[in-house]
């Protein structure tokens, strides 16, 4: 069974159509690089896939639970880091993935959790409240909410943005073991090329509301495999290629 | 060269006051473009508002203006009282404002331009005097259109007028100044002040699968009681204490009134908590009635608390058992609505607190005449609010 599967998404902001029909298949165990210019439409696919915006067209299926038909079933099974800007000033990071383990239906933080804070050096902050969190702290809080429980589709948002160097590393590493081990997929919107590069087994490129490109594993060793070029070269060519508007 | 003059005129007026205005100005003239591109929905608003102007009108027209002449006479005679509750008024109005927008200048996308401390504090003060100016307005417009709805002479009209409008200037200054002393403070103090740690940890409160979202609620409800969000209404508290009261009778009244602030601040906190945690939620296997019970919780203590403190108080006022029960129940369903309503409107909170005033009111009307089905209809308002809150899931 896929962990994700979307055919003929399309969602529009009044009239500007900013999904256009979007088809995408991950298998479990794919980490998945979601990659485009800004305004492409990265954010409002992962919110509609998450069951957060409401697409006006197609289906999206979360291991088998169709979002639109069994959104609670559909949601067990998915895990979507949140925004640092929602979380909740006045509890702390422990409450907070409490409560999160709750109504996943957890008694407790599972092991896990803690141990990825710990390698996220984010333990230190569990008891303190939000608002003393830095940027990277409340980053760090955020993806620990999505990862609760290890759920069979993980997707996250620019996860790397505020983080420092060790515990991007250390994130990098875990959701590697997350898919290799667990056979969790996932899938990760991100512009930082150089950091997915060396860790995803795939990357998809949306442009114009459309996946335009798909480079599997294979296309991917023999981008890293050959010196001359990177991912980063390569989806320059590409939006060169499709038409990319440069907005700069 | 239009463009090179606009930036001129933008580092010109920086100079002098914030950006902020700048962009005030250019909001709005944005929102008229906008209006005027879609003009066939402008003037089926504006039609519309001219029809509920008429009909406001026509319905002003009625009211007995020399009835609520003699009342304002009444009132006149007692300028303390009138200077004071408009003090009460215009403390809250300006403290509010001149805060909410301070924050936003500090703290918002404006917080590292580079404009100076000068021209932010003219920039406060003019804010401040167009809120005096604009409510000074209000006033003067409410009492002149009483004027003309009055048949008699209305010798009670200059002295309220200039009573009302020193006291708001006064409460205005006051709330102004007090916002100043705020941006004196050390931010430790602030933090301090503002702390959300409750007094005594209530762990039966929580839910047992959604735990801390009840504590989140109440901690909100602490952090704005002690912030002081709720100040004036003490104010207005004070105004309604009759001199000479006894003590037994006073002590009852304080305690309804305070019940009811607190009830109010807890309500209002638990609801807007319940809309931030909807967003925070928003990706998890969470059904709606599990939601509802945990969000549930604390209103319903607060309730209890302030049916407890409420009715005591209507008991220590001589108030007949009856009455007290009656209070309990009133404060409940309006509670019960105003919470199902933000259930519903989840996405939408503005809507529900307008809905909430609206349904409650009309409530209240029917209540005024048939006081037998307003509880009825109360229970099957809020029954219907749920049950599509629950089909929103």
């Amino acid at each position: 069974m896929s962990a994700l599967e979307i055919a003929g998404l399309v969602h529009a902001y009044g009239p500007q159509r900013v999904l256009d029909g979007v088809d995408l298949v991950l298998q479990p165990g794919e980490f998945t690089a979601l990659i485009g210019p800004n305004g492409s439409g990265k954010t409002t696919l992962l919110r509609c896939l998450a069951g957060i915006l409401q697409p006006q067209q197609g289906r999206v299926a979360i291991a088998g639970a169709e979002m639109g038909l069994n959104a609670l079933t559909a949601k067990q099974r998915l895990g979507f880091a949140v925004d640092p800007t929602l979380l909740p000033m006045l509890l702390t990071g422990r409450q907070c993935l409490e409560l999160f383990a709750g109504a996943r239906g957890l008694g407790q933080i599972p092991a896990a959790t803690l141990d990825l804070a710990e390698a996220l050096a984010f333990s230190r902050w569990l008891d303190q409240e939000v608002q003393a969190y830095s940027l990277g702290t409340r980053q760090k809080l955020g993806i620990l909410l999505g990862l609760i429980g290890e759920p069979p589709l993980i997707v996250l948002d620019e996860p790397m943005n505020g983080l420092d160097p060790l515990s991007a590393f250390a994130l990098k590493q875990h959701l590697v073991r997350l898919t290799r081990e667990q056979g969790c997929a996932v899938l990760l919107a991100t512009h930082a090329l150089e950091v997915a590069e060396r860790f995803i087994s795939r990357c998809v490129l949306l442009l114009g509301g459309k996946l335009v490109r798909d480079w599997d594993s294979a296309a991917l060793a023999a981008i890293r495999r050959d010196p001359g070029t990177s991912l980063e070269q390569v989806m320059v060519e590409a939006l060169q290629r499709f038409g990319a508007p440069r907005t700069d | 060269m239009p463009q090179r003059s606009s930036v001129a005129t933008l580092a010109q007026m920086n100079t002098y006051f914030h950006p902020r205005l700048q962009e005030s100005r250019r909001v709005a003239a944005n929102r008229l473009r906008r209006l005027l591109r879609l003009w066939p929905q402008t003037l089926f608003h504006l039609a519309a508002t001219v029809a509920l102007l008429a009909l406001l009108g026509a319905g002003i027209a009625r009211i007995d203006g020399d009835r609520i002449g003699l009342v304002l006479r009444l009132l006149a005679a007692q300028p303390l009282v009138v200077a004071i509750a408009f003090a009460a008024f215009g403390f809250a109005m300006c403290r509010s404002a001149t805060l909410a927008l301070r924050t936003e200048l500090k703290l918002g996308w404006w917080g590292a331009a580079p404009v100076p401390e000068a021209a932010t504090r003219r920039s406060l003060h003019l804010n401040a005097i167009a809120l005096t100016l604009f409510g000074n307005l209000v006033i003067l417009l409410v009492l002149a259109g009483i004027v003309l709805l009055s048949r008699r002479s209305t010798p009670w009209f200059a002295p309220l007028l200039l009573t009302a409008s020193l006291g708001f200037w006064l409460g205005s200054g006051a709330g102004y100044l007090a916002v100043r002393r705020l941006a004196a403070l050390r931010r430790s103090r602030i933090t301090q002040l503002h702390s959300s740690a409750a007094l005594l940890p209530l762990p039966a409160l929580d839910h047992a699968q959604l735990r801390h979202l009840p504590d989140w609620q109440r901690r909100e409800t602490v952090r704005r009681w002690r912030s002081g969000g709720r100040n004036w209404q003490f104010l207005a508290l004070g105004l309604l204490v009759p001199m000479g009261m006894p003590l037994l009778p006073l002590a009852g009244l304080l305690l309804l009134g305070v019940a009811l602030i607190w009830y109010g601040l807890a309500l209002r906190a638990s609801e807007d908590t319940l809309v931030h945690a909807t967003r925070l939620l928003a990706a998890l296997p969470l059904s709606f009635q599990r939601f509802a019970a945990g969000t549930l919780r604390y209103p319903l203590f607060a309730w209890i608390c302030a049916s407890t403190l409420g009715a005591t108080g209507l008991l220590l006022q001589s108030a007949r058992p009856i009455v007290a029960a009656l209070f309990i129940l009133a404060i409940g369903l309006g509670g019960l609505i105003s919470l199902c309503l933000s259930w519903r409107y989840r996405h939408r909170p503005h809507l529900a607190r307008v809905r909430a005033s609206a349904e409650v009111s009309l409530l209240l009307l029917l209540a005024y005449q048939l006081p037998m089905l307003a509880p009825l209809l109360a229970l099957a308002m809020a029954a219907r609010h749920y049950l599509a809150a629950r089909s929103l899931a």
